[in-house]
């Protein structure tokens, strides 16, 4: 609205500076031009006077110049004599035609290629509210904002590191695991992760790296689907093709029925030559419809999509929640968190750190009064 | 909403374009007075609208608004602020609304100091300036809109080439563009003028001072290119003949002539047909620079545009304003009444030469940067017009040129005695020829050619100080009366002698650069030393820096004379995030025989260094040169005879010739 308000005070604007000189009384400049040819004359008479004194012309040439310009001025000054006075009134279409063109041409064309429903979105401000309006890229930035600082966080770097690879920042991805991992321990979900990020970066080969990463996931969780999974990929790209069936014959034999990787593994039994075994039949007669490799890795994307976001909502709230209490001067960083804290669904938190809030900043008034109504209107 | 707003103050703009072009026009056809007042309050509101777009696209920059495409482009978060905001005009869409603000600015200041010039010429010149808005704010709109926006937006912008993020280049765009657009004004003067038929004894004051001005900038933003391309793109000259830096020459060329036959018209009222005709080429050589740096017909590191759809716009412009002009020259110059007459030795004589000269070499660099591209698109065959070409056409026709220069002045108007004013040169002759000795004894090696150059330079010189003493009287009266004398001197008189002797001062730093310039490649490790010129350089080691948006090698060099340390200096190779681009910094040490200049190169085994050293003599005289044409400039603008008043309404003329 306030944007509509300001085209149109901006017209209007336009619309009066263009109309003014129009108006019957205007001022209009009906000075004769001969007479301002005159003003020149007379000035380049005395420069003539200057340049002679300073020697600059030779006294019969200055005569001569003085002769030319006397003979201008006279005849500037019979033109002045003959020169008519018209003041004709405006045309009425002319301001009837401007008034209504220069909206309808500003708007008509602001339609054609403006975006008036797009607001400005400083880095700033979208860095500020990313959690308020689950901005997944802002969220990223504050969290590698958040590590830069403090590089140690490892629950900061397990969070980054599935998002990234969402977005296609693969190696950015094994990275931030490979951190996560250096910091937490070895831990069989982030190993396959890192492996499977640094496949989706070297365009689906496995290489040496990702290959170590893989068996010794699987040696610390020897029942993990997604490491075995991918150790027999690694055995299949390798040439071991028999022993990458066995491993993947292996793995449906323990998977329940309609286990969301069962087709994938088919599939890739099949590419690689093997027989795929038949499925045991799902209870109520159904046959599993198992989603290919990709189709399978966007859905559990979009599973993640809303988990990652929550978890990572969680982390920056957390550090947001820590940071306060030890300084809690600020009273915007206050209210962000009690807003975070309600989009979360944690209603007590919210009271408690607006309580908190109250404490930590009960000497200034204006921040006590606008935590009120934050409470009111969050009905706290 | 902020770059909402500035889109939608562009489109006003736009729309009060169209209204200032045609509405004054028509008034000053109708004779209709308030008609005609109606161009000032138009234009002024056009520079406040684009004004205002440009601070929209600005504020964008500063608080990183990824939405907006252009910032996405150009713009990066980590980058420190001076380039974010540098970054606005460091793009196509971006320079071009920079371009369209200048225009609107120079028409403002029309509108607002043109009291005394006649109504019907100012309305004609500020629905001129008019026209030339229309056209490239349709252009921006259509095809170069700099408020695109992004949805979903981007979390980080590409970042800006990093050559390009640089003090000097920050302010060369705009100093290049008031030049450029600057010559608009004399170009909507010339054309007015052409439409009125006559030109009036106030159109010559005006045309002056303005072409004067956009001279100056102009001036002032080829140095400051030439000067980034000398010390940040470590290539070890100063001037490449390169078609974007003849681009930017070129109307410079016709501007140096404009200035003088300005001075024909304005005094005489003689050569006032040639004086439209260069006002007209002086801009059309502006337009032709813009449509070639933004066309990208040439692929260098200025043409960051390589659009054709652009192109053929902008060379639709080029047509319409070039030929309609030249058509409208065609058909209206024979009307014009010529004036004043002389005698071909006289003042006005010798700046006809000047203007023939200025202009033929003009002609030679306009050859040597179209016909390669002209060649290309017809036959595609790629050539390449190097030095070579530039030293044999452009030379021969500066060289006379700079000779003759001391002995205009010295002329007096309407008829003078060319051998009486040859005599009064004698002592900056025998100085020109000291000097030219002292060269040859200073540098007995070098090319037997450079101790006249710089015996050149030292004519120019000399005979400016003395074309000052003579007005002074110097030695023939007291001291006193001297010294009042050169206080009472005119600001014209001060910005000649200044300007002229910024020529010389820059031939000598130009042929010391040329003729004398030393260069060493050679590989390095640390604690090595290698002499260049009278200097030992001392290779210190190198260690790595992390800037605000880089990371970067610095090599560090000691200096030493004599076994006596002088100073400490680096060169630098650096890395920019986001595009991993790699840019050399330059290590300088100025001193007074000229610069040592040295660039960090590649690795090399054994912890070494490529490091390349030049010595460059005297190229501080070229900046120097070029600086005191500009302050040459500067003191001319302020002359007093610029400030004649707006004749009073009603007030009866009294017939007074002669006194």
């Amino acid at each position: 609205m306030l944007l509509w308000i300001s085209f149109a005070v901006l017209t209007a604007l336009v619309l009066l500076a263009l109309l003014s000189p129009l108006r019957p009384r205007a001022k209009q400049a009906d000075v004769e031009r001969a007479s301002f040819d005159l003003a020149v004359y007379r000035d380049q008479l005395s420069e003539l006077e200057r340049d002679q004194k300073a020697g600059l012309i030779p006294d019969t040439e200055a005569d001569a110049a003085r002769n030319e310009v006397s003979r201008r001025i006279l005849a500037a000054q019979a033109e002045l004599a003959s020169e008519e006075k018209a003041a004709r009134p405006v045309p009425a279409w002319l301001s009837i035609a401007t008034v209504v063109a220069v909206p309808l041409i500003a708007l008509g064309g602001y339609l054609q290629i403006g975006r008036p429903d797009l607001p400005a979105q400083p880095l700033q401000a979208r860095i500020d509210g990313a959690v308020g309006n689950q901005d997944m890229a802002a969220m990223v930035r504050q969290v590698e904002a958040h590590l830069e600082q403090q590089p140690n966080d490892a629950r900061g770097w397990a969070v980054l590191a599935p998002v990234y690879k969402r977005v296609g920042r693969y190696q950015d991805a094994a990275n931030a695991y490979r951190k996560a991992l250096a910091l937490s321990g070895p831990d069989a979900d982030l190993m396959t992760d890192m492996g499977e990020s640094l496949v989706l970066a070297n365009n689906g080969l496995v290489s040496n790296e990702a290959q170590e990463v893989f068996e010794a996931a699987q040696k610390a969780a020897p029942k993990h689907m997604k490491a075995r999974f991918y150790v027999a990929l690694a055995q299949r790209q390798e040439g071991k093709t028999a022993e990458a069936i066995a491993g993947w014959t292996a793995m449906l034999a323990e998977s329940a029925p309609d286990a969301p990787w069962r087709t994938a593994v088919e599939q890739q039994i099949s590419s690689a030559g093997g027989d795929v075994p038949k499925a045991p039949a799902v209870a109520g007669g159904q046959m599993p419809k198992g989603p290919a490799l990709t189709e399978e890795q966007i859905q559990q994307g979009q599973q993640m999509n809303a988990s990652d976001r929550t978890a990572m909502i969680r982390s920056m709230v957390e550090g947001l929640d820590e940071r306060l209490t030890e300084d809690g001067a600020d009273i915007d960083a206050w209210l962000r968190l009690i807003r975070a804290r309600m989009v979360l669904g944690e209603k007590d938190k919210a009271a408690d750190a607006l309580n908190r809030a109250a404490e930590a900043l009960k000497d200034n008034q204006q921040a006590v009064a606008r935590l009120e109504e934050t409470r009111k209107a969050l009905g706290l | 909403m902020i770059p909402e707003i500035g889109q939608f103050a562009l489109i006003l703009a736009f729309v009060t374009a169209i209204y200032q072009f045609s509405v004054p026009m028509y008034g000053a056809w109708r004779g209709d007075g308030r008609l005609m007042a109606v161009a000032p309050p138009a234009a002024m509101l056009q520079f406040g609208l684009i004004a205002l777009s440009f601070a929209c696209l600005t504020m964008s920059y500063i608080v990183s608004d990824f939405s907006v495409e252009n910032v996405f482009q150009n713009s990066h978060s980590d980058k420190p602020l001076i380039y974010k905001i540098s970054g606005v005009w460091g793009n196509h869409e971006g320079s071009l609304l920079l371009w369209v603000m200048v225009l609107a600015l120079f028409g403002s200041a029309v509108a607002m100091f043109g009291s005394n010039l006649p109504p019907s010429l100012k309305a004609r010149v500020i629905a001129v300036q008019g026209s030339i808005s229309v056209a490239f704010l349709s252009f921006i709109l259509l095809t170069s809109n700099p408020f695109n926006r992004l949805d979903p937006a981007p979390i980080e912008g590409q970042g800006l080439n990093p050559i390009l993020q640089d003090p000097a280049l920050a302010i060369h765009p705009p100093l290049l563009y008031c030049g450029y657009v600057g010559l608009s004004i004399a170009f909507s003067f010339a054309v007015a003028a052409l439409i009125e038929g006559k030109v009036d004894a106030a159109w010559a004051r005006w045309v002056r001072p303005w072409t004067l001005a956009a001279w100056m900038f102009l001036t002032a933003g080829i140095m400051l290119g030439s000067w980034w391309a000398y010390y940040e793109l470590g290539w070890g000259g100063w001037w490449f003949w390169d078609p974007v830096e003849n681009a930017s020459f070129m109307p410079w060329l016709i501007a140096t002539a404009l200035l003088h036959s300005a001075i024909v018209v304005e005094k005489r009222n003689a050569l006032k047909v040639w004086t439209i005709l260069l006002a007209i080429l002086a801009f059309s050589l502006s337009l032709v620079g813009t449509f070639l740096v933004r066309s990208g017909v040439l692929t260098s590191v200025h043409a960051f545009a390589v659009d054709p759809a652009r192109g053929v716009y902008v060379l639709g412009i080029l047509c319409v304003f070039i030929g309609g002009a030249l058509a409208l020259y065609a058909w209206r110059a024979p009307t014009i009444k010529t004036g004043g007459l002389f005698a071909p030795i006289s003042r006005e004589g010798a700046l006809v030469v000047n203007n023939l000269l200025l202009t033929a070499a003009c002609a030679a660099v306009f050859i040597g940067t179209l016909y390669p591209l002209v060649l290309e698109s017809i036959t595609g065959d790629k050539i390449s017009v190097g030095p070579p070409y530039f030293n044999l056409t452009f030379g021969p026709l500066i060289l006379p040129l700079l000779l003759l220069v001391p002995l205009g002045p010295m002329m007096s108007w309407k008829r003078a005695d060319m051998w009486a004013a040859a005599q009064r040169l004698w002592a900056a002759a025998v100085v020109a020829l000291v000097v030219g000795v002292a060269a040859m004894a200073w540098q007995w090696r070098g090319p037997w050619l450079a101790p006249f150059g710089v015996a050149l330079g030292g004519w120019l010189i000399a005979a400016a100080i003395q074309e000052m003493l003579a007005r002074t009287k110097f030695l023939s009266v007291p001291l006193n009366v001297a010294w009042a004398r050169l206080k009472g001197l005119p600001g014209a008189a001060w910005g000649m002698m200044i300007a002229h002797a910024g020529v010389g001062v820059m031939v000598i730093g130009v042929v010391g650069i040329t003729a004398w310039k030393q260069e060493i490649v050679t590989v390095m490790k640390p604690g090595e030393v290698m002499q260049v010129g009278s200097r030992n350089v001392t290779f210190l080691g190198e260690s790595p820096i992390t800037g605000p948006n880089y990371t970067a090698d610095r090599g560090r060099f000691s200096i030493s004379s004599g076994g006596v340390e002088i100073s400490e200096i680096w060169s630098e190779k650096r890395v920019f995030k986001p595009s991993n681009q790699p840019t050399t910094e330059v290590g300088i040490e100025p001193f007074i025989d000229g610069d040592l200049y040295v660039v960090l190169g590649d690795r090399a085994p054994d912890n070494a260094r490529t490091v390349r050293f030049y010595f460059h003599p005297l190229v501080w005289m070229i900046w120097l040169g070029t600086a005191l044409m500009f302050l040459g400039g500067c003191c001319s603008l302020f002359d007093r005879r610029y400030r004649v008043g707006a004749p009073k309404k009603a007030t009866t003329p009294v017939v007074q010739p002669a006194e």
